[in-house]
């Protein structure tokens, strides 16, 4: 098979920016029922050797002749030879993805968006709170931190699904439990639990107030010095805030990635606006104070 | 015109001030929470535009009422029941006696609209005809006089007001009512596929028709861009595209329910000719399947309008 | 900008013909289906000369309404094949443009599709504007519904344009200033029918005297020295006005399409499972659909939700990210809209307001 390749016509020496890359479906890893992880690289390898991203970065992924989606690219940048994304079957896009196999062609466009301030987070106690598809924003990032983990305080992950079926990255969180120098908390919804069930039962902000405290306090320097980073439905992350401003962890101190309908990523066809906060060029990430000070236009 | 006779019992209103007496008593009394009027649209000319008030303090100043009310107000009258479901009663509305038909209909079907009498309270006007005012390009007093709505001349109230003479002679020295009646009467010579496939499903006329709040699924919109589009190329070979079929569909849809008030055709910023399509769809297919047999109906009018055309369909892309 | 020389209309069509005699394309309002439009024309006889503002504006020659942004193919064996399509893009001369279009979309427009601020160039806006020079005329007259002059411009300003051109009423004279290097090409293309030597100061006088008479004649002046200060109070976005004056929308989509400085688009992915193309259209924050996320979570239920989004991004949003005039005053939305929403009123309104605010202790 000749490689894929992407042409430039005569003529069209910038880089036209909604061209998408090529790239491969190394890997599919079905995470539940309805979200998969895919594993990337590009056709070419002049693509893959420049390609860099920093963590918390976005790409718009291409299913040609369907659509294009906004995903958030949920691998470390220091993975070598391929980058992943993670998604839920919500509509047509994402359906016509999920249905795409290993060896499968798609396009890339990326990466874009800020990151997370890594060195800022340097000796603090970090506290990772999301819930089912709201995870893959913050599980790039604990790869990150765990990459050099000795340069960052306590670390507690509080992750929450409907029910166990439902929690994604169920591997990492089995490796995360079994490490010593972080705490893995995994919960399910009352109800959700099953027989056997070696986690919690209760929502994520509750399960983070009761346990969390607790472990700041033993392993860490107190609420001041904490940071806190959360993604997952709107309803949950308004809960985990509240939780976290009772424990002493400020809306300054939180930090969130806030989703948006996106077109071209690149802060010119007006759709991710909040206010005049151009969501694809100033965030995804942000903390909960510049979120709180937003309009109401979400 | 379709002309409303249910409502000749209700009070007229001859003025502004008239109007706002009764609706600022309403208002504070609860039994409206909202009145939809007409405002000047601004300081700089005499064109007016929809207004919502709920303060009873605004309607003095707010309030208007002459030829320049040229909006069919019904369109908002779904703000009724929302004001109702608030409990703040629903809303009052100024109505030119040509759009009362709407309100019949609207009322008529309340188990789907939601509207009745109770929570939208028309207040109909004394009318002597109100303005073209598409093209105007803002006017003021200073200007001469526009020309009265072609629906007007046809309006009994406005043939009261003016007389059998004037009237005649103004429909003769009309050359726009003549063209209007023109293509309502017969369409030979109208290029149907090129004209609606001008459409932008900017959705410009749904929004305004009072009689299009299907809230749960717009069929126009539904068969435009799903089965019916792919039924008639499957079954029938026939290359329809969305915005024949959206504008066909709708104008289908609304055919027995519309007051003719024009408002869509105003609206457009096309220029689809759509009072045109209502009369010629109600001229040569009445009868023509059941209601519901949405291929049946667009299978006819493409083998017995579009196709004998032999023109393409669709037309070809322009190049650049 | 400056002074070039003077013309005589007969001058200007020449050139018309011998440009598109040579193969530029020549933007210049012409009728159009019965309406005085931006449209390319054969020859200077298809230019209408006598108009106030076309309907539409020019910027769909730099940000065209539909534009093919790549192909693609699946070959037999799999293999995959992008294609970007040439931007082999006309020399083009936009003719007769006014300062507010010239403004909005020189200087506007070209700052959202830059990489000025952002990094992110886009070269199908950005190649297009190197080949285009807009050639403004100044207006004598406005109409009810024009307001460049509130907004800081006027109907002989120079901002945008590479040539501008204003009669002075002398005998048909039209005084040439020239703003850039495309413009001085332009200038020298006039070649002979170019007057220069002037007296310059009395030149100078005519010039001035006709853009202040035209100046004279606005109606629809008003004050917008607080709104920008209203719109940036947090607390304003919540204000009443918005649903009052809003509610009468019914997102039609023509404010968007007429304005020189919207930008908003949407891809559009064509094609089947072998071969197709994405397609770069217009959109409009005006549309229901333009914010529904794939969950089906909208942000902006309500129409007057969608104009106040409209007004913020015209009088806050665009000056605040991308450092430029977000509306020139060219009217066309107030002009054009079926229900007469009127951008100014609201302008208006907020501006008293926030006077109001400031009154008050």
């Amino acid at each position: 098979m000749s490689a894929p390749a992407l042409h430039t016509a005569p003529g069209a020496e910038a880089a036209n920016l909604y061209v998408p890359k090529l790239v491969r479906i190394r890997k599919i890893i079905r995470e539940t029922h309805d979200v998969n992880t895919l594993q990337l690289e590009f056709v070419d390898p002049a693509h893959a050797a420049s390609f860099t991203y920093k963590t918390g970065q976005f790409g718009e992924f291409s299913i040609f002749g369907v659509g294009e989606a906004t995903f958030n690219i949920s691998s470390s940048p220091n993975w070598e030879g391929f980058f992943e994304c993670c998604f839920r079957k919500v509509g047509v896009v994402t359906t016509a993805l999920a249905k795409m196999k290993e060896g499968d062609i798609i396009g890339f466009r990326g990466p874009y968006g800020n990151s997370y301030d890594l060195e800022g987070m340097h000796g603090k106690d970090l506290i990772f709170a999301a819930g089912g598809i709201g995870f893959p924003p913050i599980r790039c990032l604990v790869h990150r931190v765990l990459e050099e983990r000795d340069k960052f305080g306590a670390v507690v992950i509080v992750h929450g699904a409907r029910t166990h079926r439902d929690l994604v990255y169920q591997r990492e969180m089995d490796e995360w439990t079994r490490r010593r120098d972080i705490h893995m908390i995994k919960t399910v919804d009352p109800g959700g639990d099953p027989e056997n069930w070696d986690g919690e039962v209760g929502f994520v902000p509750t399960v983070l107030e009761e346990r969390v405290p607790w472990i700041l306090e033993r392993e860490g320097k107190g609420a001041s010095n904490a940071l806190a980073f959360t993604c997952g439905p709107p309803v949950m992350t308004k809960f985990v805030i509240a939780a976290l401003g009772r424990m002493g962890v400020g809306p300054d101190q939180v930090v969130m990635t806030l989703e948006n309908k996106m077109k071209c990523a690149v802060g010119k066809c007006g759709r991710c606006n909040i206010g005049n906060t151009y969501v694809c060029l100033e965030g995804p990430i942000f903390t909960a104070a510049q979120v709180q000070a937003m309009p109401a236009d979400q | 015109m379709i002309y409303s006779t249910g409502y000749h019992a209700l009070k007229r209103y001859a003025s502004a001030e008239e109007v706002v007496v009764d609706a600022k008593s309403w208002l504070e009394e609860g039994r409206i929470g909202m009145l939809v009027c007409y405002s000047r649209q601004s300081p700089f000319t005499e064109l007016t535009m929809p207004n919502f008030l709920n303060r009873p303090e605004m309607l003095d100043s707010e309030v208007v009422w002459n030829s320049f009310c040229d909006y069919n107000l019904l369109g908002y009258a779904n703000m009724g029941p929302k004001e109702a479901a608030r409990g703040r009663g629903g809303v009052a509305i100024v109505v030119k006696p040509c759009e009362l038909h709407n309100l019949d209909i609207l009322t008529e079907e309340g188990s789907m609209s939601g509207i009745s009498r109770d929570n939208v309270l028309p207040m109909v006007m004394r009318c002597e005809g109100v303005y073209e005012t598409k093209g105007l390009n803002n006017y003021t007093a200073k200007d001469a006089a526009p020309n009265v709505q072609t629906k007007c001349l046809d309006c009994p109230e406005y043939l009261t007001a003016h007389g059998d003479e004037a009237v005649a002679r103004e429909k003769a020295e009309r050359t726009d009512y003549q063209a209007y009646r023109a293509a309502i009467d017969d369409d030979a010579g109208m290029d149907w596929g090129m004209t609606l496939d001008k459409c932008l499903h900017c959705y410009a006329c749904r929004n305004i028709c009072p009689s299009c709040y299907c809230t749960n699924g717009c069929p126009a919109d539904e068969a435009a861009t799903t089965h019916v589009t792919s039924a008639l190329k499957m079954i029938k070979g026939i290359d329809a595209s969305s915005q024949l079929v959206y504008n066909l569909v709708r104008t289908w849809h609304i055919q027995a329910r519309c007051s003719e008030c024009q408002e869509c055709e105003r609206v457009c910023p096309v220029g689809i000719p759509i009072m045109a399509l209502k009369a010629k769809l109600g001229r040569d297919f009445a009868g023509e399947g059941s209601p519901g047999d949405v291929i049946g109906f667009l299978t006819d009018f493409a083998e017995k309008v579009i196709q004998p055309k032999g023109e393409r369909w669709p037309p070809e892309e322009p190049k650049e | 900008m400056k002074l070039a020389g003077t013309i005589r209309p007969q001058g200007l069509w020449a050139l018309v013909d011998h440009l598109t005699g040579q193969g530029v394309r020549v933007v210049a309002p012409t009728l159009i289906d019965g309406l005085c439009q931006f449209g390319p024309v054969d020859s200077a006889d298809q230019v209408v000369k006598d108009y106030l503002l076309p309907q539409n504006t020019f910027k769909e020659f730099l940000f065209p309404k539909e534009e093919r942004v790549f192909t693609w193919l699946k070959r037999e064996d799999g293999s995959f094949v992008v294609d970007q399509p040439s931007r082999d893009f006309p020399e083009t001369v936009i003719l007769g443009g006014r300062p507010c279009d010239a403004a909005a979309i020189g200087v506007s427009l070209r700052s959202v599709f830059s990489g000025d601020k952002f990094e992110h160039a886009d070269p199908l806006f950005l190649e297009r504007f190197e080949r285009t020079t807009v050639v403004s005329v100044s207006c004598d007259r406005p109409d009810l519904s024009c307001f460049c002059t509130t907004m800081g411009l006027g109907p002989d300003d120079p901002t945008g344009s590479d040539v501008l051109i204003t009669a002075t009423g002398l005998d048909g004279e039209l005084v040439v200033e020239v703003g850039s290097p495309k413009g001085e090409k332009f200038a020298q293309r006039l070649g002979s029918h170019l007057v220069t030597g002037q007296p310059e100061t009395e030149l100078r006088e005519r010039r001035s005297q006709a853009g202040a008479e035209a100046r004279k004649k606005f109606v629809r002046v008003f004050d917008i020295e607080h709104v920008k200060s209203f719109l940036d109070n947090p607390d304003n976005f919540d204000d009443e006005m918005f649903a009052r004056l809003g509610t009468k929308c019914v997102s039609c989509g023509v404010c968007t399409f007429e304005c020189p400085t919207c930008h908003c688009f949407d891809f559009k992915d064509l094609g089947g499972t072998e071969g197709g193309e994405r397609v770069k259209v217009w959109d409009s924050c005006q549309f229901p659909v333009f914010t529904v996320h794939a969950t089906g979570h909208q942000p902006r239920p309500d129409q007057w939700q969608r104009y106040r989004n409209r007004f913020l991004c015209k009088f806050k949003i665009y000056e605040d990210v991308f450092d430029n005039l977000g509306c020139t005053g060219c009217g066309r939305c107030v002009r054009d809209c079926p229900v007469h929403v009127d951008i100014t009123s609201y302008a208006m309104q907020a501006n008293k307001k926030q006077q109001l605010i400031q009154v008050t202790p």
